[in-house]
């Protein structure tokens, strides 16, 4: 079949950095073709260039035969190719309909068609099963439903290849089998699809070939079924990782944490359990059963409505962040970014924020020395590079950033630790790296909250898994345990579980 | 599948048709502006009286079609600091070179002067904000300065006086048509114009998606360092013909004409709803907007309150414009999330997925 799009040679870089050497790649028509690599392997230097954000400074790309050149990414849009990002580049306060035509709106004589526009935007989202008015400001719509406003924007232009960049990661379970079943459609219709994704199963599962880049080089391509996720992992990595998830056996102590009845009206309902010092204690469910709010609700930013939490013995009602921390509670966020961490601050100064009143010198003033340190001494535990101790944290990658979020909350020395999906969107090097951190904590006796929504990494990292759904614990197991135990509580679908195996 | 095209928003919920009416934020401000005029008409007996609404509508209607000019700036992520000083420096330019000039040809150079100072002054704003890459709030306070300096040293501490002023020209605030004053009607033409360029142009359009996402409007190939320059033109263009106005109304021009009028301008716009975070608003709610925040100043005034409390109780006016489109605006956000519970209840796919593992 003729390729959609070729690649041929391309290479790029950022001043000295090169960021990609000699890659060469074609496309054909309504194939699925992933593309992984860990953080900085080069994979969204190539999007960036197939949109024509960025130019290759050496290479070529060839569009249905024809040898192109995207000067800006108009250029790349009217060639045919769109890319879908993880949070969609939309125009929050316009409706559906504008974003879909944005950069082409329908004219007559001069003046926008809006009616024009309205009605093929519709037809679009009928074929997407997008079914919200068309003149629904976006910022109203969900993350999922952005993403589907971005794929109908491609369609509108007719798109030939269709780029989804990391699109699953913010999305529901459903939602990605929503878009599961979108992005075949779109291939029986000659779409072509390039499939980036950090989730290795989505690849094996929705790809038909998958390309592995590695230090901005292509390490490796080959038809999906004639691959292994751990051969994958390998190419990736470039070193065999000896075991992804690290679990050391902890000595379980005395309980650090019991939760009775715990509510929150509208987020979550009558949630027990209790934690012993050292065990890792998963919360396996879906996106939006709760288990975010669960833990907001014990660190003090949502308030409870009923239920009791005890405290290493003690009667404990969270009253603020705050004072949770000074209790010994620490919670890693979801979103590190944005809750975790100060990004224009350095590494330092961000590791060491819990405890700066124990870092002061005379008269007050934070002690560099103290803080440098003190962050040595965490670098250590959490294997962070050491050097380049001045770097700001919004310069690091992915993985980093949540090593320094770690060392930040072991330098508070909690006792309970409070973790939000803490691998989510982070490369499969420092994954591994950073759940054998987490195993280490627990084998040091802390009492580790693990909220996880990838099946696998509970399963393997916890010592006992509490499923909840809607708000409520639908399951409370020992490890190990089998995922369809897990996966029929976390869906209440006991029924087709048991007929789909 | 089934599932029907069109999700109820928020306010379709309502049992009646009019509350979807109310989403529409200009309507909510007309209603807000009628509802005052009523209250003060039938309590303060000094409102009723003909100079008073005309004063007060003639003022609106210059503050309005200033406020126009800003909000296509304010739509763009931007600001203009410097519509004041633009509009007292045209206005005093123009001011001072009528009264030489008579006929049909005399008439022309008066709506043409101000304007062309205000295009030529509003884009020295767009160039250093585009190409300068100065912020705006930076750059407009220094035009402010440098136009407002102008203004002095043109006038050389001179005035203009009504007297050396065209006949027509002095007319023109008591000239009514339909019992409606010639500012207002001029105001209702500005207003017309710019809803239809910021609706059905493409180039409006292009304001709208730079000032709700500039990477994005980037990424989309629009000309955005060109359309933050016209922005910034059309802004000074209007805020130059407001100086037009201002000789017709006042007669006499000096130095200080024009000082401070930023900030009823940029007032007005938010009351109006013109968003300062860009994207969200438009050219009617700050004309609006001005008219509403004119009023409550009149109705202060005629009230007897002391100036300065009427100043307190504008600033109070401003946030809780500012608070209640914050609200509204977060309510309009609350179905989205509400659903999200929801479409997680049954998960038939991942299931197989994870089986299948």
């Amino acid at each position: 079949m003729a390729p959609v799009v070729e690649l041929h040679d391309i290479h790029h870089s950022y001043g000295a950095v090169e960021t990609l050497r000699a890659v060469s790649f074609s496309l054909a028509r309504g194939e699925v073709v992933g593309l992984v690599g860990e953080n900085g392997a080069g994979k969204s230097t190539i999007v960036k260039i197939l949109t024509g954000v960025i130019q290759p400074i050496k290479g070529n790309i060839v569009v249905q035969g024809t040898e192109r050149v995207f000067t800006n990414p108009r250029a790349a849009r009217e060639a045919g190719i769109a890319a879908m990002y993880q949070e969609p580049m939309l125009f929050p306060d316009l409706s559906i309909t504008e974003n879909i035509f944005a950069g082409h709106q329908l004219t007559h004589r001069g003046t926008i068609a809006w009616s024009q526009m309205r009605e093929r935007a519709r037809s679009l989202q009928e074929q997407l099963d997008l079914p919200i008015d068309p003149q629904t400001p976006v910022y109203q719509l969900r993350v999922a439903e952005r993403q589907l406003v971005e794929i109908a924007k491609a369609l509108s232009i007719g798109a030939q290849l269709l780029i989804l960049d990391e699109p699953t990661a913010v999305l529901s379970a459903r939602e990605v089998a929503a878009l599961y079943k979108i992005v075949r459609d779109l291939k029986a219709r000659g779409v072509t699809i390039l499939f980036i994704s950090h989730r290795l199963e989505e690849v094996y599962q929705w790809t038909d070939r998958v390309i592995v880049l590695r230090d901005g080089q292509k390490v490796a391509e080959k038809p999906t079924t004639e691959v292994t996720i751990p051969e994958l992992i390998r190419d990736m990595v470039g070193r065999e990782i000896s075991t992804l998830y690290p679990k050391q056996p902890a000595r379980l102590g005395d309980t650090v944490l019991e939760v009775r009845g715990l509510t929150h009206k509208g987020y979550f309902e009558d949630v027990s359990f209790t934690l012993r010092q050292g065990e890792i204690l998963g919360f396996a469910g879906l996106v939006g059963a709760g288990r975010t709010e669960l833990a907001q609700s014990l660190f003090g930013i949502d308030p409870i409505d009923a239920g009791q939490i005890i405290l290493a013995g003690y009667s404990f009602h969270p009253r603020s962040p705050h004072h949770a921390v000074s209790c010994g509670l620490a919670y890693l966020p979801e979103n590190r970014l944005m809750h975790g961490l100060v990004p224009t601050m350095t590494i330092p100064l961000n590791t060491t924020m819990p405890i700066w009143q124990r870092l002061l010198s005379w008269f007050g003033v934070l002690s560099t020395r103290r803080v440098n340190r003190m962050t040595d001494l965490l670098s250590q535990r959490v294997r962070l590079q050491p050097g380049r101790r001045d770097r700001l944290v919004s310069a690091l990658s992915g993985g980093n950033q949540q090593k320094v979020v770690l060392a930040k909350w072991l330098a508070a020395e909690p006792r309970v630790l409070i973790l939000d999906e803490p691998t989510h969107g982070i490369d499969v090097g420092a994954k591994a790296d950073i759940l054998a951190i987490i195993s280490e904590l627990a084998q040091a006796g802390v009492g580790i909250i693990f909220i996880s929504s990838e099946m696998e990494e509970v399963r393997s990292m916890c010592d006992r898994l509490v499923v909840m759904r809607e708000g409520r614990v639908t399951g409370t197991f020992d490890c190990p345990v089998d995922s369809k135990t897990v996966m029929a509580a976390a869906s209440g679908l006991q029924s087709i579980v048991e007929a789909s195996a | 599948m089934n599932a029907p095209l069109v999700r109820p928003g928020l306010w379709e919920r309502g049992r009646f048709g009019l509350a979807r009416l109310f989403r529409i934020r200009e309507v909510g401000l007309i209603s807000i502006v009628v509802i005052v005029s009523i209250v003060a008409a039938i309590s303060i007996p000094a409102f009723r009286n003909g100079v008073n609404l005309r004063e007060l509508l003639n003022n609106a209607a210059v503050v309005a079609i200033v406020a126009i000019g800003e909000s296509l700036v304010l739509l763009t992520r931007q600001i203009d600091l410097s519509v004041g000083a633009i509009l007292g420096l045209s206005a005093f330019i123009t001011g001072s070179l009528l009264g030489q000039l008579g006929g049909i040809g005399g008439i022309l150079i008066a709506l043409l002067l101000p304007i062309f100072i205000g295009i030529v002054l509003g884009s020295i704003n767009g160039v250093l904000i585009s190409f300068a890459r100065m912020p705006a709030i930076i750059a407009t306070l220094a035009t402010l300065s440098i136009y407002s300096g102008l203004q002095v040293v043109v006038s050389g501490g001179s005035q203009v006086y009504a007297y050396q002023l065209p006949t027509w020209l002095s007319q023109l605030y008591t000239t009514s048509w339909l019992g409606v004053g010639s500012f207002v009607w001029i105001a209702v033409v500005w207003v017309v114009l710019f809803s239809f360029v910021m609706r059905i142009l493409r180039w409006g359009r292009d304001l709208y998606a730079m000032g709700s996402n500039p990477e994005a409007a980037r990424y989309m190939a629009i000309p955005t360092r060109r359309r933050t320059i016209q922005a910034f033109v059309v802004c000074g263009a209007l805020a130059g013909f407001g100086g037009l106005l201002y000789i017709a109304q006042y007669g006499n021009v000096d130095a200080t004409a024009g000082a401070g009028f930023e900030l009823t301008v940029i007032a007005g716009a938010v009351v109006g709803g013109v968003s300062l975070f860009g994207g969200s608003g438009s050219p009617l709610g700050a004309a609006l907007g001005a008219v509403l925040l004119l009023e409550i100043e009149n109705v202060l005034a005629l009230l007897k309150i002391s100036i300065f409390a009427q100043q307190t109780l504008q600033g109070v006016a401003i946030i809780s414009a500012v608070a209640l489109y914050a609200v509204l605006m977060r309510r309009s956000q609350q179905p989205a999330t509400r659903n999200r519970s929801q479409s997680d209840n049954d998960t038939p796919q991942i299931v197989k997925t994870e089986v299948q593992q």
